[in-house]
């Protein structure tokens, strides 16, 4: 599958400091890339470098090459930087127009992505009357009104209500799922798990980690929560075969490092009845913490 | 579900690209309430200057040559910098402070086809508004003129002759906001371009051409000073007396003949729009 976009060795330094230090990302069609990583970690730095919109080391091309040979950037890529940005006393229409007419593409385009982000209505504000939803909303608005193959969007769910957070995964991955390619830094894990394909993470300005949801499920064992009268009869056992059990109240106990299939065995061989036994998925949380431990503690 | 690839696009035309960059610009500054304003005040002013320039004239006479080229170059040398300079400055200076101070880079880096273009299409832009504001603001004024002179019952004058003045004044707006959008973006700050481009051309180049005449062999260095070298290509609407002659030298700052000090405020231009391309390449968005 040809990548849409492929970012090689970015850098870049804020008063000596290493912000991005050789970052690498591609992003491939129809996939939708979560990107994770604490404040500071380099994100959106890391992104605007990819987009040319600071200055530093490394390169960035889009369908092999950097953007500025396509000429016309909007519609070879849609970003959402932290809201819509232009002049304050700009109604959102004839802001959205501005654009279309820098893309290259006509007014009647302004009404339809309007329209798809649900701002019909708000088109006659100033970008200044926006709140941070609706600023949001204008953003993606833009992003999409040259229909780019590859989206970009730093932290989009900020300022945005549980239901609008809802609609931008679906058109997200309504999107992805027309052949483009998207990248979504988000601290919102949560949302970010039921949404993404693929992960990478990025700890002080590196990235630490990458793997495909699949992956990520086939690496990591789960959770699994056991209640009963004598659970506490588990613990060796299970310490013995490698996993780790804690107590979490009378009759209580979480076990990592074995399936529950395995804890279940092992309840039976020992005559340990059971009277709750759940195995919670690996998350991508749990992924996330895992990896850049080392950033949080320092954070 | 197998996702399907998008086509991939062919790489706009330089020209192409130009032109969407060009027509961003321009909605920028259609798309605020501010711009038709002062649009406004530059055309109500060029039909007051029409009627004055009419009844400004000797009863039954037709206004002079010269008389006719102060009022279509907006009275220039003798204000030092004309009203329409400071009417049209904050149009070429809005476009860069939105982008450098409130962040909107982005989006103009991101919709047009490059940095380049960006810079290069609201050097154009600034430059197109400001011709067809002098251009049009010339017609408002002869209309203006030559209705009232018809009312009055006085001939109307050679407005031909007032030709080659009104080229070089149009020259110096169309390289105005060339110079107004490269110091903003060498600024940074719209308040502070404001300040530079009125406090420089009005009171700094007096006091740089006392101060260079107070050097020996560098006396002569004031005459080349931009604005003043502008002023005396502006001037030179007739031959002037040799007593005129010297007060007009004064008013300009400058001694240069007319092509020359218009070609000073070209270069001029070019530098400062050179520099303030180098920095706009180094500028990041926010």
């Amino acid at each position: 599958m040809a990548e849409f976009l492929v970012a090689r060795g970015l850098r870049k330094e804020f008063g000596g400091k290493r912000a991005v230090d050789g970052v690498s990302i591609s992003l491939k069609p129809g996939v939708v890339t979560g990107f994770l990583g604490a404040n500071g970690a380099g994100k959106t730095t890391a992104i605007r470098l990819m987009l040319g919109l600071v200055s530093g080391e490394g390169e960035a091309v889009f369908f092999g090459r950097p953007l500025e040979y396509w000429r016309n950037p909007s519609g070879m890529v849609g970003a959402v930087l932290g809201g819509v940005a232009g002049h304050p006393r700009h109604r959102v229409r004839r802001h959205l127009r501005m654009v279309a007419a820098g893309a290259g593409v006509p007014d009647s385009r302004v009404d339809e992505v309007l329209e798809q982000v649900g701002l019909t209505e708000a088109g006659a504000k100033r970008l200044s009357e926006l709140s941070l939803g609706l600023s949001q909303r204008v953003g993606i608005a833009q992003a999409l009104l040259a229909d780019p193959p590859v989206l970009i969007l730093d932290e989009p769910a900020n300022g945005l209500d549980p239901h609008s957070i809802r609609w931008l995964r679906d058109l997200l991955l309504a999107l992805a799922r027309e052949g483009r390619a998207v990248l979504v830094s988000s601290h919102q894990l949560a949302e970010l798990e039921q949404l993404v394909d693929r992960v990478i993470v990025l700890a002080q300005g590196k990235v630490v980690a990458e793997a495909t949801t699949a992956e990520l499920a086939a690496r990591a064992h789960g959770r699994v929560t056991v209640e009963g009268p004598h659970v506490e009869k588990l613990a060796d056992p299970l310490r013995e075969l490698g996993a780790a059990y804690e107590a979490t109240g009378p009759g209580c106990a979480v076990v990592t490092g074995a399936t529950r299939f395995q804890v279940g065995d092992m309840a039976a061989e020992h005559g340990v009845t059971l009277h709750w036994l759940h195995e919670q998925p690996p998350s991508l949380e749990d992924f996330y913490l895992s990896v850049a431990e080392e950033e949080f503690r320092i954070s | 579900m197998t996702p399907t690839a998008l086509p991939i696009r062919e790489p706009v035309p330089v020209g192409r690209a130009v032109l969407h960059a060009v027509r961003y610009e321009w909605r920028h500054l259609a798309g605020l309430t501010s711009t038709w304003i002062l649009l406004g005040v530059c055309a109500l002013l060029s039909l007051v200057s029409g009627v004055t320039l009419a009844l400004s004239a000797a009863e039954g006479a037709a206004p002079r040559p010269d008389t006719v080229a102060v009022a279509l170059q907006w009275d220039a040398v003798a204000t030092q910098l004309p009203l329409l300079a400071f009417l049209l400055l904050p149009l070429s200076t809005g476009p860069v402070a939105t982008e450098l101070a409130r962040g909107a880079a982005r989006t103009s880096w991101l919709t047009v086809g490059s940095r380049s273009l960006s810079y290069g299409a609201k050097l154009l832009t600034g430059a197109a508004v400001a011709a067809v504001t002098v251009v049009a603001g010339a017609l408002l004024t002869l209309l203006a003129g030559t209705l009232t002179l018809t009312l009055t019952g006085a001939p109307s004058p050679d407005w031909v002759e007032a030709g080659p003045p009104f080229v070089r004044f149009l020259l110096f707006m169309v390289c105005w906001p060339v110079v107004c959008t490269a110091v903003a973006v060498l600024l940074r700050n719209r308040v502070g371009t404001a300040l530079a481009l009125t406090i420089w051309p009005l009171l700094g180049e007096r006091i740089a051409g006392m101060v260079l005449g107070q050097l020996p062999g560098l006396g002569s260095l004031g005459d080349w000073l931009p604005f003043a070298a502008a002023r005396a290509g502006l001037a030179g609407y007739s031959e002037p007396a040799d007593e005129d002659r010297e007060f007009l030298t004064a008013l300009a700052g400058s001694d240069l003949p007319v092509a020359a000090g218009m070609a000073v405020f070209v270069a001029f231009t070019l530098v400062v729009a050179l520099a303030g391309a180098y920095a706009y390449h180094r500028r990041d968005a926010m």
